[in-house]
């Protein structure tokens, strides 16, 4: 397996997720804590929890009774390093932050033209139904820049999921990456994604 | 259903976040054992969020999903209360007219004085349930009740909780034991039996991957694939209520083996204590030696003869002799394992596979698993206990511990609930429950329909509820809508939404959220700390907590001079005045200044606890709790001072020896018969109990119950996934949506509890419940678990329109 540093373009930092799927035991406690500290409309949002089948709601294990088996994954924005999203967006609305290689979104440049929601590999773009812009995990930045972590994060209650400099070999999120199996999703579509999974 | 959006005031629009004008550390307290502390971020007297408040140990520092909905959408929630209601038209037709509290208090206090001078005041009663963890909260009714000398029922057995206990209690002399759950990491070998943390203590999960991540085995007991199912290394898919046949198949691999702790069962048990074969009576010193005393007597193999306990070198534990007593009469002896060992040799793994559904090899890897894990946990849910025979339930797995020397052990031991909650609720002072110093009279709660109906034990005319979802959590609603309201001439109920059974009321009397509470304690469900209960934001409207409520009505029938306490002074009070030496000494000042104090589990140096303290901590919680380990000076407050595994008390009615009592509407009895599924309620990662499921977030994560069935009853029945289906049983039916799954093991089916009514179609699931009384719980407790779990049913394909509002909703 290639090691994260790798992948990401020279970078002072590269913020990333990595999310302990043997931790997460599919409570959405994150969907919620994301809502509330972003003010998510009803109906929407940028964090969902798929169980093992791939559905949010729809939840069932795999495998014929008794030997079953089920694990739950939260996906948001992966922040790629090099993000589809942005190399198609007409706006620049969506960009790529060179100081923590976090992917924004800058909503008053949004026309609605729906092409990151068609190359984002991760369903992470939801649309407002009345404006119809684009709407996405900014990694709590206005937390990050409190010197806080995003609020998925602070709520969840098994401590699922961690974040931190990737680039950084001190950093929580590296010791984890050196000691467990982990993977990214989709690694064919070369976005360079920014959540690593630690195997359930 | 409302938007979550319009709840919220527009962001900050410099910083992107919206901020606050305060932060108010306080508890999050529906009926949930997490007890979070949490800080309540709060702008223009509405909760924008909450996070974890900070704790003395970080590890404590959480909140959960539910948390978080309740803070933002139920105070606000458009079913909330915000003034009295007090009925206008027929009962349950949904016509009210607002009123006052002063109306309100005529209308009430009219109909008790009624109903007291036509059938004495205890006609007047109280039924609260825990739907509010503020310990103010939970016992002001205790107070009304005491001060007006009307009538409580008690709640343990209608809450579905009090057999485990029951069985507990004969067994170790206690009833509750459990080791600190956050010292699980601690622990090697982890048995989980209906214990489902990741879905119910979210919070406590962490602790459990704690030890996962250091190595830790678990394995999983449940009929139905649990997310802590999903989490384990083994998962034991048992039929409901098998339990006692399980647990003495694993004894039977563990004594073959070799692997029972024989010098532990001889000194801490009575295993070896001599019976007599044909009364099932234990012997006394006095029936075998002149001048001899009440103490027990064993087999000493050193001399081959009879001996008192404590003089005995080497007991033994098994065999049969004939003994001649003082009296002349010689007599078949046998020691009481003997006695048992008879009854449990015959669940060997393979005779047991078909009862309890386990195969051998799986049974037979677990009990060995178990026996040579060094430290070993188990950890019991609730629902094992839902049976008509649950308090055996509880008792095999103590069985299983003790003959495995696991006991008074650090980080072993059976645990199940504990933490200082219990200890506060049950251990209130007679200063704050009975100010004019007389208690009141109580009922059985699970009794309350016979004593409107039939009068007994006398006569019931008024019924006021509090902290109760009783249409949807009770298995008595329909039965008292149809049979026992008609009689009532008052039945009031304080709420915070207008729920199912509040809907029937004469006066619904809007009572506050934990969050417009003030100054009232909660103390941890499983964690040893207590906590404050801070205001966020004001109380809605005109609605009240408890204690106002109850003031009210106590003084306009002259008892309001023992309703005049500040919430701050009551706080003190009820510390003060608690009857745990562990509760007293929460330190007042850190409670005040952090909003949270830890409770100490041991108050006393070892050996130093006063015997007057002792014997009145004893009768109340069966032990005094006072160690860091349960059990762990070896010293059980039972009639031998051991751990009874047999139980010379019940011989008559068959319980001396634990054994296998199927359910009483499971495998074999005439109601599996004609309704061959056995209908089992879960609770949900989304949920706990009936407060959740009215909240839009919620809703939008979990859309609405279904009937999770396996294939092979689905095929059998011509039942497809999504079907609108019919569940039933003589006593009741509902609609509802199949969902086909391989989830729950073939024979049962299960149900997410906690819907109202409006989730279902032609009924409700509770309507199908029994309240069948057991020999042995009302022996010990006076009345008898709610086996909310033995319940028989039939499913059908529904014909007819699909009517159910809720399933397959917001995707």
């Amino acid at each position: 397996m290639s090691t994260a540093s790798d992948q990401i373009p020279t970078k002072s930092r590269q913020m990333a997720f990595v999310i302990d799927l043997r931790r997460c035991i599919g409570c959405d406690t994150c969907v919620l804590g994301c809502k509330v500290e972003n003010d998510v409309s009803s109906g929407k949002s940028r964090l969902k929890v798929l169980d093992s089948g791939g559905d949010a709601i729809d939840e069932r294990p795999r495998g014929t009774y008794p030997n079953i088996s089920q694990y739950w994954v939260p996906t948001m924005c992966h922040h790629c390093a090099d993000a589809p999203c942005v190399r198609v967006c007409p706006t620049t609305a969506l960009w790529r932050r060179d100081e923590d290689g976090l992917v924004m979104l800058d909503k008053d440049k949004c026309v609605g033209c729906r092409r990151c929601e068609e190359a984002c590999p991760y369903d992470a773009l939801s649309f407002d139904d009345d404006v119809g812009t684009a709407d996405k995990c900014n990694f709590c930045e206005h937390r990050i820049a409190q010197g806080q972590g995003p609020a998925c994060g602070l709520v969840c209650p098994t401590r699922a999921i961690l974040f931190g400099d990737i680039l950084d070999p001190d950093a929580t999120v590296n010791r984890l990456l050196a000691t467990r199996e982990h993977k990214i999703l989709r690694a064919s579509s070369g976005a360079k994604p920014q959540i690593y999974y630690l195997e359930p | 259903m409302s938007s979550i959006k319009s709840l919220f005031p527009p962001r900050d629009a410099v910083s992107g976040a919206r901020r606050p004008d305060r932060i108010v550390r306080t508890v999050c307290s529906p009926n949930c054992y997490g007890t979070c502390g949490v800080n309540a971020f709060v702008k223009d007297d509405r909760i924008l969020k909450i996070e974890p408040a900070s704790y003395p140990d970080p590890g404590f520092e959480r909140i959960c999903l539910k948390g978080i909905a309740m803070a933002t959408e139920r105070i606000h929630h458009d079913k909330r209360l915000t003034q009295p209601l007090i009925r206008t038209g027929p009962r349950g037709q949904g016509h009210w007219q607002i009123a006052t509290w002063d109306e309100a208090y005529d209308y009430i206090a009219s109909r008790m004085e009624t109903v007291g001078a036509n059938y004495g005041w205890k006609a007047n009663a109280w039924l609260g349930m825990t739907g509010n963890y503020g310990a103010r909260a939970l016992t002001s009714k205790s107070r009304a009740a005491n001060c007006l000398g009307g009538t409580l029922f008690t709640n343990l057995g209608l809450m579905s909780d009090g057999a485990g206990h029951l069985g507990t209690l004969m067994t170790l002399g206690a009833f509750l034991t459990s080791n600190d759950v956050s010292s699980i990491a601690k622990a090697k070998y982890l048995l989980f039996a209906g214990r489902n943390t990741a879905d119910t203590g979210h919070c406590e999960m962490q602790f459990v991957f704690d030890a996962l991540e250091g190595g830790s085995k678990l394995v999983v007991i449940d009929p139905r694939f649990s997310r802590t199912a999903a989490k384990a290394h083994d998962w034991l898919a048992l039929r409901p209520g098998s339990d006692v046949p399980l647990v003495l198949a694993m004894l039977n691999v563990i004594v073959e083996c070799g692997l029972m702790k024989e010098e532990y069962v001889l000194q801490h048990t009575n295993a070896p204590f001599l019976i007599n074969r044909v009364t099932g009576a234990m012997l006394r010193e006095c029936d075998l030696f002149e001048g001899g005393g009440s103490g027990y007597v064993v087999w000493d193999r050193a001399v081959g003869r009879p001996a008192p306990v404590r003089h005995a070198r080497r007991p033994a534990l098994r065999g049969s002799w004939r003994i001649s007593c003082v009296d002349g009469r010689t007599i078949e002896a046998r020691t009481s394992f003997d006695a048992l060992w008879e009854v449990w040799a015959k669940y060997t793994p393979a005779s047991t596979e078909s009862l309890c559904g386990i195969p051998a090899e799986q049974i037979r890897r677990t009990a060995i698993d178990y026996a040579t894990a060094d430290p070993a946990w188990i950890y019991l849910g609730l629902g094992i206990q839902r049976y008509h025979g649950g308090h055996a339930t509880f008792r095999a797995y103590i069985t299983l511990a003790a003959l495995c020397g696991n006991i008074g052990k650090p980080y072993a031991g059976v645990s199940c609930i504990d933490g200082p909650f219990m200890r506060m609720y049950m251990g209130m002072g007679d200063e704050w429950l009975a100010p004019t110093g007389t208690p009141t009279h109580t009922l059985p709660g699970t009794k309350l329909l016979e004593s409107i109906v039939q009068s007994e034990p006398y006569a019931i005319r008024a019924l006021w509820l509090d902290n109760y979802g009783f249409a949807t959590q009770s298995p008595l609603f329909k039965r008292f809508r149809e049979d026992a309201l008609p009689l009532l001439d008052l039945f009031v109920v304080n709420e915070q939404v207008m729920t199912d059974a509040a809907a029937f009321a004469d006066v619904v009397l809007p009572v506050v959220s934990y969050y417009e509470d003030d100054w009232d304690l909660v103390a941890g469900g499983e964690i040893w700390f207590m906590q404050l209960r801070q205001r966020a934001v004001p109380p809605l409207g005109s609605s009240r907590n408890d204690y106002d409520i109850y003031k009210g009505i106590c003084e306009r029938l002259g008892k309001g001079e023992h309703w005049q306490m500040a919430p701050q002074e009551s706080a003190k009070f009820m510390l003060d005045t608690h009857k745990s030496p562990s509760i007293r000494a929460v330190d007042w000042t850190t409670l005040c200044r952090d909003g949270v104090a830890r409770v100490p589990k041991r108050r006393y140096a070892p050996g130093e606890m006063p015997e007057t303290e002792r014997a009145q901590l004893s009768t109340l919680f069966g032990t005094t709790h006072d160690e860091e380990v349960p059990f762990g000076d070896l010293r059980f407050n039972t009639p031998s001072t051991r751990i009874e595994i047999y139980l010379e008390q019940f011989c008559d009615i068959g319980e001396a020896v634990l054994d296998f009592v199927p359910p009483i509407e499971g495998l074999g009895s005439s109601a599996h018969q004609r309704y061959p599924l056995n209908l089992i309620t879960y609770k949900m990662v989304h949920s706990a109990h009936s407060q959740h499921t009215i909240l839009p977030s919620i809703r939008e994560l979990l859309p609405g119950p279904t009937l999770e069935m396996h294939a092979v009853d689905a095929n059998s029945r011509g039942i497809k996934e999504d079907c609108e289906v019919l569940v039933y049983n003589d006593r009741g039916r509902f609609r509802v949506r199949a969902r086909v799954t391989e989830s729950v093991r073939p024979g049962t089916v299960a149900l997410p509890q906690g819907w109202w009514n409006h989730a279902y179609s032609g009924g409700h699931p509770s309507d199908l419940a029994h309240t069948k009384g057991s020999v042995y719980q009302n022996r010990v407790f006076g009345e008898s678990n709610y086996a909310t779990f033995d319940l028989a049913v039939e499913v059908a394909l529904a014909a007819g329109p699909a009517t159910a509002s809720v399933s397959g909703g917001a995707r």
